[in-house]
């Protein structure tokens, strides 16, 4: 009876949804205490140190002042839109996190065009912003709005001109495809085996290097990360989009962009970084193909990954000034679009040539 | 999926596409229509996936959607409408010439769908949704075969398409670079000075 409960595919996929969205929620606080205490460290302060050891707990007691605020909605807002626009930020950058491969076999929902859903689905985390910033009814909320829709469609094209730079190289959308073709591929470099499993040469962030560093700085500008925080600007605008939110309704929109930063830096693992793929490691071979121990440990170096994607994405925050918004779009539309369209252009030829030096491409 | 399923399935969904359809030509506020617009998109992706058109399904998703909408918001913003704004919606003569041009649609689409080949007579008569779904392959609806039937049967039709497109980037610039030439004579910056006076003459 019970075995025939567990066993039940609708359960299985309840339980894994239910997993991902429990497992996503708790590193978020601890993302943010990760941040701050690297941002302390960053500008040679102590940072919170107060609650619990460490100051570990600092996030709990943050989300308890969170939650006991007062819940303000401003006079003249539309009160619908006002709601709506906190969920519409966070819902999808944690729907889009289930299709990320974060070991081998493993990801909450696995279907063939995985990429193409977690683009889909990322593109809509523009409406909480854009929805939030007009519903507050307040010039700089609504400011930021704009800048975020402006933004985001923007960075939105080179980034996905850069995924598809990838694609081509994978000849697959299906992301566990796109993880297997960094390590399946073998070759040797100079007498050297570097390549598939022997190395990390086969990786897309070598393959691949331009879409590499324009998806990178396009996540960030994704993300509404510093450099690109633009949207909410403290220095100008007060807060951007979420001026007027207080209390969970700031929290969910404060939950949403870290969820984002999650999901932006896993795809960048998942795409450029080898996935669970572990350098002169055959983590299948040596622990059996379908065993629970495969499982963890590809789990493990995936989320090793994941770390320290974050420390980088919190490195350049605390490390870099604001960008001018003419600097933005001159940097979007007039640089990063056009290399990432030659880089396709060049992938494309370098396809239909069967171009297999230095690299071994898998076609 | 049953054919239960799938009947109640497409009931509930092209309900809710009726409906958003009918909220985004009512709404006074253009935001709202906006987001039921939005609304309106994901039920027709829905419809798709139903069709196990999957890629075709988030394609509409992701251009329309996620991209074109995101343009039209950005505009409505831009201009920012409140109540009392908005000027008085036309009147009778208005509303008889809309409303006969959408019946006059309607009845088209109506009789193209009735008199097209998926509706086959040898069917039963209880109207059957997706009469052909069965005869496809299991490649059906993934990128490759979308991509195989886009590029290979209707080329022309996909290069025309482009050559639109690109005729509306050339415009688009031509419409910009117009107004920065009228402002700095030649020398490609605009010179502080130059573009307040191009403000102020905006």
């Amino acid at each position: 009876m019970i075995h025939d409960i567990i066993t039940n595919p609708y359960v299985i996929q309840i339980f894994k949804a239910v997993l991902v969205f429990g497992a996503v929620l708790q590193i978020v606080p601890g993302l943010v205490y990760f941040e701050r205490r690297i941002a302390a460290w960053i500008q040679d302060r102590v940072g919170p140190n107060r609650v619990g050891p460490l100051g570990a707990l600092q996030p709990v007691a943050d989300v308890i002042k969170l939650a006991f605020k007062e819940d303000i909605t401003p006079d003249g807002a539309d009160r619908w839109i006002y709601r709506l626009a906190p969920l519409l930020v966070y819902a999808p950058a944690i729907l889009a996190f289930t299709v990320i491969p974060v070991g081998l076999d493993t990801q909450a929902a696995h279907f063939d065009l995985g990429i193409v859903f977690l683009l889909t689905v990322g593109s809509f985390g523009v409406y909480g912003l854009a929805f939030g910033g007009w519903a507050s009814n307040n010039k700089y909320s609504l400011i930021g709005g704009l800048r975020a829709s402006a933004q985001m469609i923007s960075y939105e094209v080179a980034l996905g001109l850069a995924v598809i730079s990838v694609v081509m190289t994978a000849q697959s959308i299906d992301l566990q495809v796109i993880v297997q073709q960094q390590y399946s591929a073998g070759g040797t470099l100079l007498g050297l085996h570097l390549f598939g499993f022997d190395g990390f040469l086969s990786w897309n962030v070598f393959r691949q290097p331009l879409a590499a560093i324009i998806f990178l700085i396009a996540s960030f500008a994704e993300t509404n990360r510093l450099p690109f925080d633009l949207p909410e600007c403290e220095a100008e605008l007060v807060g951007g989009y979420h001026t007027e939110y207080s209390s969970l309704k700031f929290a969910t929109f404060f939950l949403g962009e870290y969820v984002a930063m999650l999901t932006m830096s896993a795809l960048m693992v998942t795409l450029f970084l080898g996935g669970w793929h572990m350098p002169w490691l055959d983590v299948p071979a040596v622990m059996g193909d379908a065993s629970i121990w495969t499982i963890l440990i590809s789990i493990g170096i995936f989320t090793g990954k994941l770390t320290f994607l974050l420390f980088f994405f919190i490195w350049v925050r605390w490390s870099f000034p604001r960008f001018r918004y003419d600097q933005l779009m001159h940097l979007g539309w007039k640089i990063l679009i056009p290399l990432s369209l030659g880089n396709l252009g060049l992938t494309a030829l370098g396809g239909i040539l069967g171009w297999n030096w230095l690299i071994p491409l898998p076609f | 999926m049953s054919p239960w399923l799938q009947h109640t399935s497409f009931a509930i969904i092209a309900a809710i596409a009726v409906l958003a359809s009918i909220l985004v030509v009512t709404r006074r506020n253009p935001i709202y229509s906006a987001l039921f617009l939005i609304v309106l998109f994901g039920a027709m992706a829905m419809i798709f996936l139903l069709l196990e058109a999957d890629f075709l399904g988030f394609m509409q998703l992701l251009v329309y959607a996620g991209a074109i909408m995101v343009l039209y918001l950005f505009v409505i913003m831009l201009i920012n409408p409140r109540e009392g704004d908005l000027p008085e919606e036309g009147g009778a003569v208005d509303r008889v010439v809309a409303g006969g041009t959408a019946s006059l649609v309607f009845c088209l689409l109506w009789f193209a769908i009735h008199e097209s080949a998926l509706l086959h007579p040898e069917l039963p008569a209880v109207p059957v949704v997706f009469p052909e779904l069965a005869s496809l392959g299991p490649e059906h609806g993934g990128a490759a075969a979308f991509g195989r039937e886009l590029f290979h049967e209707h080329l022309l039709v996909f290069e025309l398409a482009s050559i639109l497109i690109l005729v509306g980037i050339v415009g688009a610039v031509h419409i910009s670079l117009r107004t920065r030439r009228r402002v700095s004579a030649g020398n490609g910056l605009t010179p502080p000075a130059a573009r307040a006076e191009e403000a102020a003459h905006v």
